[in-house]
């Protein structure tokens, strides 16, 4: 079985999701074969939230079993985990270039120029998010960068979704540094990244 | 006036993407030890490449670095990224793969 959050009443609702007790609550899980990839585990995820459950979500990136699941109820303070996020959901905030990336440097000296203007946007982009997120007045993520976009995710109230996306609209549009560059944002997702939970074997 | 501000659908790539306190997380699992290993070890190496990367810019903002220094350097330094992503790719890790959290430190990508 895998496991994809924790609730503290059992709960129905979604075909495919079980819930089993682990610890003095309950771990929404799936069969092996249905939460395989983080694609349908953050599907089934998706449809949680949807349905208004109460859950602490663990991140689909990361495949949890259930014998994980019942040692972290043991461990961890769910209690205290739950009510950080209770009625809350994420937006990802995707910022990527419009134009494809230049030719890769071909001169150490050239190379070197580069990851001083990528130093230099990193310091940029990360004053920009905070405003973003200081605009919606919510708790953000830390920046994280992958090959061709950086983001950071922004947890609000499930309530203040629609306001929310109209504020970082407006903000956006008058945000000088983002130049010829695209802003994305997705959501309301369950607020995973924000859930602070740790598979056990995990170090720091 | 174009808006630099759209609503995506490929909202799902974007959910995927290593994120929160988990992402730089090292797991001990016996079926995958050797990818573990290698994601700590490949990583801690990245950390240093690139404390020694951002020690070599501060230089050349400094003035400090000659055209000839500042080649040798950015040339050691590209094909030592270029070897520990070429390492990490044989163990299917991508480079964002490499970020190791340090806890209250923060992360070291």
């Amino acid at each position: 079985m895998i496991a994809l959050g924790f609730a503290f009443e059992h709960m129905d609702g979604v075909t495919g999701v079980t819930c089993r007790r682990a610890g003095d609550c309950y771990a929404l899980c799936l069969a092996e074969q249905a939460g395989r990839t983080s694609r349908e585990r953050l599907g089934y995820l998706v449809r949680c939230f949807s349905e208004g459950m109460a859950f602490l979500p663990l991140h689909p990136a990361q495949k949890t079993t259930l014998g994980q699941a019942e040692e972290m109820a043991m461990n961890a303070d769910l209690h205290r985990a739950l009510a950080k996020v209770a009625g809350t959901g994420q937006l990802t905030l995707s910022l990527a270039p419009l134009r494809p990336l230049q030719n890769a440097p071909c001169t150490g000296q050239s190379w070197l120029r580069q990851k001083q203007c990528d130093q230099d946007r990193l310091v940029t982009d990360t004053a920009m998010f905070e405003r973003l997120g200081e605009a919606v007045q919510c708790k953000a993520s830390e920046l994280r960068r992958s090959h061709h976009a950086q983001q950071c995710d922004l947890l609000i109230e499930r309530q203040d979704e629609a306001r929310a996306k109209a504020i970082l609209a407006k903000v956006a549009a008058n945000e000088p540094t983002l130049d010829n560059r695209t802003l994305s944002i997705s959501g309301l997702w369950p607020p995973f990244a924000f859930a602070n939970l740790a598979p056990p074997g995990s170090a720091t | 006036m174009t808006m630099p501000f759209e609503i995506s659908t490929d909202a799902v790539l974007d959910a995927l993407s290593p994120s929160g306190q988990n992402a730089g997380r090292v797991t001990i699992d016996p079926e995958t030890v050797e990818q573990d290993l290698a994601r700590l070890v490949l990583g801690l190496m990245e950390f240093l490449r690139q404390i020694m990367e951002l020690q070599a810019i501060r230089r050349m903002e400094n003035g400090t670095l000659t055209d000839a220094q500042e080649e040798a350097l950015g040339t050691t330094l590209m094909r030592a990224e270029a070897a520990i992503t070429d390492m990490a790719a044989r163990f299917n890790l991508k480079p964002e793969d490499l970020a190791l959290d340090l806890g209250p430190l923060g992360k070291t990508i």
